[in-house]
């Protein structure tokens, strides 16, 4: 039997979405079905084996495109496989890591590093016999899509069991694998209609009601529900892990569609003095979708 | 100068209409689109026209209780005063949208606030997003 050919790489996940696929038991039961050809993260591999390499049949990419290197190597992926997957909302919108738009690189920079002089420089490293290159630092965080065409998507923070079943016989079909109803579906806190008259924190007393009619900022009804609602069954409100809907352009502007017309009075004073950094809680996992996907500044 | 207009088919479109049948004159740098109702106007909509280049956008529906569809001018006043609030978060003015309620007979209102409109957008100079994209026109 033919086995089928697969290829992992992580640009600037954190590798959780490529550990949810080894969580599984069934990925090790039919590992007779498929060879792992490339895979940074788990198998000896380097950039002149990907390169020996002529066909991948199915290639998962996970994170968001920051570096130069990243580029390159998911270019290269392109070029040799069948179908690419997006895997976790890095990949998908961007992520967490997206929010490092708000920052200019020069900021992002002398942060992690102290003063500019301590910044590494794109170089080449000359150590022995080896010749190295610092990867270029760019400008913006990307998704996946924006740099290569994409065929799947699976969002996730991770991606859940029943989302990586229907991906694990390599052989899908539909463009989105992520559920078609909303986390208000599974969520145990019911409610019949939603009115918001005040704005609370996620600390605040909760009195076990639905987080929104209590005034808490919940993006439950804007969320794919393949989470189970797991995060408020331990009592903290959604926080959209799971990105927009795929027909949604910019999951950000529907959280403030949304507020605006569940709102019984004008909250948008209250909102933006409880919620200092409003734009980074509704856009904290699909900032590089957002129609305005960064902060605007002098080049 | 570019300021896109989302108007209202009820009252504020009406409004701009009667104020060219009087010949009041309000700044050729608006474009006026009309909607079914201020309600509809998505937040997405307003954010594209910033991104596209538009220097300011400002929503104007029914005044308050008169909204045809019981509180859409309501759900467009909230939904711009809470992206005010986090366009600074982008590098952009929070004035540079606004919402305004006028009713279809009120000409002059709705002339007098596309002057205000017009001047303080021309104030805030161009957007950013298209200053910094084209530094060359």
């Amino acid at each position: 039997m033919k086995k089928i050919k697969l290829a992992f790489y992580s640009a600037s996940g954190c590798s959780g979405c490529m550990l949810s696929f080894f969580d599984l038991e069934e990925f090790f039961i039919s590992s007779e079905r498929f060879s792992i050809v490339w895979a940074p993260m788990f198998t000896n591999s380097k950039l002149e084996d990907l390169e020996k390499i002529d066909k991948i049949d199915v290639t998962f990419i996970e994170g968001s495109i920051r570096l130069s290197e990243h580029e390159e190597i998911v270019k290269i992926l392109r070029e040799k496989s069948e179908k690419v997957v997006a895997l976790g909302t890095c990949a998908v919108f961007g992520g967490v890591p997206g929010l490092s738009n708000f920052y200019s690189t020069e900021e992002i920079l002398s942060e992690v590093f102290g003063s500019d002089k301590e910044v590494p420089k794109p170089r080449l490293l000359l150590d022995g016999k080896y010749e190295l290159t610092l990867p270029e630092f760019r400008d913006e965080m990307r998704r996946v899509e924006e740099v290569i065409d994409v065929d799947h998507f699976v969002p996730g923070c991770p991606p859940s069991e029943d989302q990586l079943l229907k991906i694990i016989d390599f052989n899908f079909e539909e463009k989105w694998i992520v559920e078609k109803s909303s986390v208000c579906n599974v969520c145990p806190r019911k409610a019949e209609e939603i009115k918001v008259s005040s704005v609370k924190r996620a600390f605040e007393r909760d009195d076990g009601r639905c987080f929104l009619i209590q005034g808490i900022l919940c993006f439950g009804p804007l969320t794919p529900g393949n989470c189970e609602a797991t995060c408020v069954k331990v009592n903290v409100p959604c926080r959209g892990c799971y990105g927009a809907f795929p027909n949604v352009r910019d999951f950000g502007a529907k959280v403030v569609d949304l507020l605006s017309s569940i709102a019984e009075k004008n909250i948008a004073e209250e909102l933006s003095r409880k919620y200092p950094n409003l734009a980074r809680v509704i856009y904290a996992y699909t900032l590089p979708s957002a129609i305005i996907n960064k902060r605007v500044r002098k080049r | 100068m570019k300021i896109i207009a989302f108007a209202c088919q009820w009252c504020a479109y009406r409004s701009a209409d009667l104020a060219g049948t009087l010949k009041y004159e309000y700044p050729s740098s608006i474009t006026i689109i009309k909607v079914p109702c201020s309600g509809r106007v998505e937040t997405e909509f307003i954010l594209k026209a910033l991104a596209e280049g538009a220097d300011g956008v400002f929503v104007a529906g029914c005044p308050k209780n008169e909204c045809h569809y019981r509180k859409g001018n309501f759900v467009a006043e909230l939904k711009t005063s809470i992206l005010s609030n986090i366009l600074p978060e982008f590098g952009l003015e929070s004035s540079r949208i606004a919402f305004l309620e006028v009713s279809s007979s009120d000409a002059k209102k709705f002339v007098e606030f596309a002057r205000n409109f017009d001047e303080r957008v021309r104030s805030l100079g161009r957007n950013p997003i298209r200053r910094y994209s084209h530094e060359k026109d």
